[in-house]
């Protein structure tokens, strides 16, 4: 965890998530509510790319959410489908992390990242 | 002892590739970028269609590479006739080569060559993209009801969209000028893109496909049984196989559906599927007047299904006056960098270039002309990965001996700085804006005028 942020008064505002990328090292960061995962990621220097800033363009968001996550959210528009179908390492609960706005429910939830392999055809 | 990098080409190969450096070799190191055009980011100003500004976002990131004070831009420089690539191994401490593709894939049909109105892909999406390279040469003839292109992924569609889409919307846009005037007066109302295979092998992606059938007063047109022959037992497999294949199979049938309303709409894009082009026809001006198709079926098993001519069936002809090859782009090689002719690569293992010390290269030419601009990410990546082994393995030292480019470069033809550049692109968006309507840029031409509008000198070379 970083720094003293686990005391015991906490901004109503964020909550904690937990990246894990695919080696499974973990990091737990606060995030704002109301932000994309993109944002949050990119605010705290995860690898998750964003290549297009979250213009729907590019895939290269793409994270893996627990099955409850997901299915607690509203489903994702076709525009996000079409573009996870060329996202790699696609799962039944994978999603674009700009498209993935933190609420107040996401506290302790764990966003994992794919793999990167593989992907040089 | 710091390290002095080049990187040649300026697309998303040789961005990522400087930008994951910077991150991995921090401090100790320096990039210079080096483009043999005026403009950065190659295909994302070049190849991405004008109606995706959504896709040329990624700039936004290259904007910050440029930016860092440890890169420079040296635009209007071509590697391999400006300056050797001996010159810049001598220049630099290590050079990545990321110049992509200069070329295509021909069909090798019958009268190709000679036949005026056959366009590559390439030179197409140059000309409506405003490539200098298009400067001086005869713009497609747009005064024909048909065309036709051969090839079924992404660019076949781009090219096929471009011909069909309201002159309003493509107005908005960063499209050449003098493409816009004459897709304004274009007489093109079929546009038929032709696939060697069924449905479920085509190329495209769904999002190209599924923005197709939704163009304003343009049918997308399936034919029914062209789809059942294309879907066999293998084909079917390989659909319940991947999610991808299976939802763009799932439209597919759907336009296939729906194709009888959508014939009656103004224009018309037609996917025509287990077709071969044999032969070139041409009229008594050498135009092109049509072209001849052999009906295929498929063979083998799921994932490996080759188009094989169908037994007994006659050939078709196709009229059209303009016809596109859109079955790859290709890659040329550099005098001085070991290239893999059949694969059209730079021979290299992950990223190395086989037995040169130093040199590297990322992107299309290092993997082949495939993949979306994402893919060069993971791409760079690798590439990166290798050269941060060979520095740490002192493979690779920093001598501090280099000179960077500068002293290698004649002063005939003006050497392109990251604020020159940035002059360009002021001036274009400002000329954009100022349209009639609105667009997002007015791009520039030709070189010498790109030159001229930085204040540079401009040589009559130019
Ligand atoms: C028509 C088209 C549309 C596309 N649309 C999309 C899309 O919508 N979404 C998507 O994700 N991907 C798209 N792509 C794919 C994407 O553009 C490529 O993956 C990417 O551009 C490859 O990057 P690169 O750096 O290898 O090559 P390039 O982008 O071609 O960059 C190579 C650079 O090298 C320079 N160069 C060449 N020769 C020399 C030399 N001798 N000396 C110095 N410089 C040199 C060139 O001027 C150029 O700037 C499209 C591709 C095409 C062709
Ligand atoms: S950042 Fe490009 S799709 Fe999410």
């Amino acid at each position: 965890f970083r720094g003293a942020s686990m005391s015991a008064v906490r901004d109503m505002s964020t909550v904690k998530i937990v990246f894990m990328d695919a080696e499974g090292a973990t990091e737990t960061v606060d995030a704002e509510i109301g932000d994309s995962i993109l944002d949050i990621a990119h605010e705290h220097d995860i690898e998750m790319e964003g290549a297009c800033g979250g213009e729907m363009a590019c895939s290269t968001c793409h994270c893996i959410l627990d099955e409850a996550t997901y299915h607690s959210l509203p489903a994702p528009e076709e525009e996000e489908e079409d573009m996870l179908d060329l996202a790699l390492g696609l799962t039944e609960t994978s999603r674009l992390g700009c498209q993935v706005i933190v609420t107040k429910d996401m506290e302790g939830i764990v966003i994992r990242l794919p793999a990167e392999t593989a992907n040089m055809q | 002892m710091a390290l002095r990098f080049c990187v040649v080409g300026s697309g998303p190969g040789g961005m990522y590739t400087a930008k994951y450096l910077l991150k991995a070799l921090g401090d100790r190191l320096s990039v210079d970028v080096v483009d043999k055009l005026p403009t950065a980011y190659g295909l994302v100003r070049y190849g991405v269609a004008p109606d995706h500004p959504e896709v040329k976002s990624v700039s936004n990131d290259f904007d910050e590479v440029m930016a860092d004070e440890r890169v420079r831009f040296f635009g209007n420089v071509h590697v391999g006739k400006d300056v050797s690539v001996d010159d810049l191994r001598e220049a630099y401490d290590g050079v990545i080569f990321a110049y992509g593709a200069t070329s295509d894939k021909p069909l090798g049909v019958k009268n190709e060559e000679g036949t005026k109105n056959v366009w590559g892909a390439r030179a197409f999406v140059n000309w409506y993209n405003g490539h200098p390279e298009m400067a001086d040469v005869a713009p497609p003839m747009l005064d024909h009801e048909s065309a036709v292109i051969i090839g079924q992924g992404n660019v076949a569609l781009d090219c096929a969209r471009v011909l069909t889409k309201s002159v309003d919307e493509l107005a908005k846009t960063d499209i050449s000028r003098a493409a816009l005037e004459l897709l304004a007066e274009s007489k093109v109302r079929r546009v038929s893109v032709i696939g060697r295979r069924g449905t479920a092998q085509a190329a495209f992606t769904i999002k190209e496909l599924r923005e197709q059938t939704k163009l304003d007063g343009v049918g997308c047109v399936i034919d029914k049984d062209e789809l059942a022959r294309g879907l066999t037992a293998a084909s079917l497999e390989e659909i319940a196989g991947a999610r991808a294949t299976k939802r763009i199979n799932d439209l597919i049938q759907k336009i296939a559906a729906d194709s009888e309303k959508a014939k009656k709409k103004e224009r018309n894009t037609f996917l025509r599927f287990l077709l071969s082009p044999t032969e070139i026809l041409r009229d008594d001006t050498d135009r092109v007047s049509g072209i001849v198709l052999q009906h295929n079926r498929l063979e083998g098993e799921a994932n490996a299904q080759r188009a094989v001519p169908l037994e007994g069936a006659d050939l078709e002809t196709l009229d059209c006056g303009l016809l596109i090859r859109s079955i790859g782009y290709r890659s040329e090689p550099i005098p001085g960098v070991p290239f893999n002719d059949r694969k059209a690569t730079v021979d290299n293992d992950h990223g190395r270039v086989e037995g040169v010390k130093g040199l590297y290269t990322a992107g299309w030419v290092k993997r082949g002309p495939s993949g979306i601009i994402g893919t060069n990410i993971t791409c760079a990546k690798d590439t990166v990965d290798s050269i941060v082994q060979d520095v740490e393995s002192g493979a690779v030292t920093g001598t501090g001996q280099r000179t960077g480019i500068e002293p290698l470069l004649k002063s005939e033809s003006p050497i392109v700085s990251w604020s020159d550049y940035e002059r360009l692109d002021a001036l274009e968006r400002q000329r954009g804006e100022s349209a009639n309507p609105p667009a997002v840029r007015e791009k520039l031409l030709s070189v010498s005028s790109m030159l001229e509008a930085m204040g540079l000198p401009v040589k009559q070379s130019q």
